[in-house]
């Protein structure tokens, strides 16, 4: 080979690469988007939740409905399942959408078909998992209650934990340590919105302390934030 | 032990295709133009380097139209991933 070349040389070559590594990166990433969509979705599903029905000793699980299981519906009515039915599918075809036009104006394509497979899948998973579909299909309710304790499911904000693992994926496509921070920090809170009445910290923004509405308020404005501290990163980038 | 310019491969050690090779890796597909831009290239020299990476199977280019306007999106294949890691890695250790 007649290839020859010095460290200087080399030394220049290894920082125009990560010069356009940079560069590449900047124009392909859009991460405040889902951010904020999913921030907004969260939010559009607070008025679903209900406070909790008070009846001395404490909740009775329903099961109403085709759809309810670990959508909300056990307790709470119907409603919020419905709603996270339609939303979250709904949240992750436009982010498809807002991501391919992106491409088309950047000129720089990422890889989506992760995360939206990762969301689309989760939230399948935990529709699937619920004991009421588990019934429809003759399958024991156990095997549900096996996958998610009545603990965590019990306030109906199930359907965060799918976005928040959906997330993760992003931040793994996105090779994004910043993104990975967020999203776990993210998965922390609204493991705790499941497991406990979150409002509790809340209370002096105004928020009921025993009402799972307060567990999608604040995960929903946690969202909007994020996608405001990213949307300002990328700004600052250009 | 081979000094690392040995493993050099002539078609990615040229400052512009290991520059191709580098943003493709990064996307899925990148367009001709933010190529072009970012390499700071005529279209021209650009699509020669394309022709060159292409012929050793490096890249892929896929023609079409987005309404009326024409596009071309480029993305790197196994084989370019595989080179390029090569040729990183050998600049890599004549730096050490």
């Amino acid at each position: 080979m007649g290839t020859s070349m010095g460290r200087a040389e080399a030394a220049e070559m290894v920082a125009d690469v990560g010069r356009m590594q940079r560069a590449t990166r900047r124009a392909r990433r859009a991460i405040w988007f889902p951010l904020v969509l999913f921030g907004l979705i969260v939010l559009g599903a607070a008025p679903f939740y209900r406070p909790w029905p008070s009846s001395g000793s404490g909740l009775t699980i329903r099961n109403v409905g085709p759809v309810a299981g670990y959508l909300g519906g056990d307790f709470i009515g119907n409603a919020p399942a419905w709603y996270w039915l339609i939303a979250l599918p709904l949240g992750y075809v436009a982010t498809a959408a807002f991501l391919r036009w992106h491409a088309g104006r950047t000129g720089v394509a990422g890889r989506i078909a992760p995360y939206v497979a990762a969301g689309l899948g989760l939230f399948a998973f935990l529709v699937i998992s619920s004991p009421s579909i588990l019934d429809a299909l003759g399958l024991p309710t156990s095997i549900g209650k096996f996958l998610w304790s009545n603990d965590l499911a019990i306030r109906g904000l199930t359907p965060l934990i799918a976005v928040a693992l959906g997330f993760l994926v992003l931040a793994w496509v996105e090779r994004s340590p910043a993104l990975a921070a967020f999203s776990a920090a993210f998965l922390g809170l609204v493991l705790l919105a499941n497991l406990y009445d979150i409002g509790n910290y809340f209370r002096w923004a105004g928020l009921s302390a025993e009402d799972p509405q307060s567990g999608a308020i604040v995960a929903g404005v946690a969202l909007l934030l994020g996608g405001l501290g990213f949307g300002i990163a990328a700004l600052r980038d250009r | 032990m081979s000094h690392p310019v040995q493993h050099l491969d002539e078609v990615v050690h040229q400052r512009n295709r290991l520059g191709i090779l580098v943003v493709l890796r990064e996307a899925r597909q990148v367009e001709f133009r933010f190529l072009r831009d970012t390499l700071d290239l005529t279209d021209g020299n650009l699509s020669r380097h394309l022709h060159v990476l292409e012929d050793a199977r490096y890249v892929a280019v896929e023609k079409g139209y987005e309404g009326r306007r024409p596009r071309t999106w480029v993305r790197i294949t196994p084989a370019g991933r595989r080179a390029l890691a090569a040729e990183l890695d050998a600049l890599r250790q004549l730096l050490r």
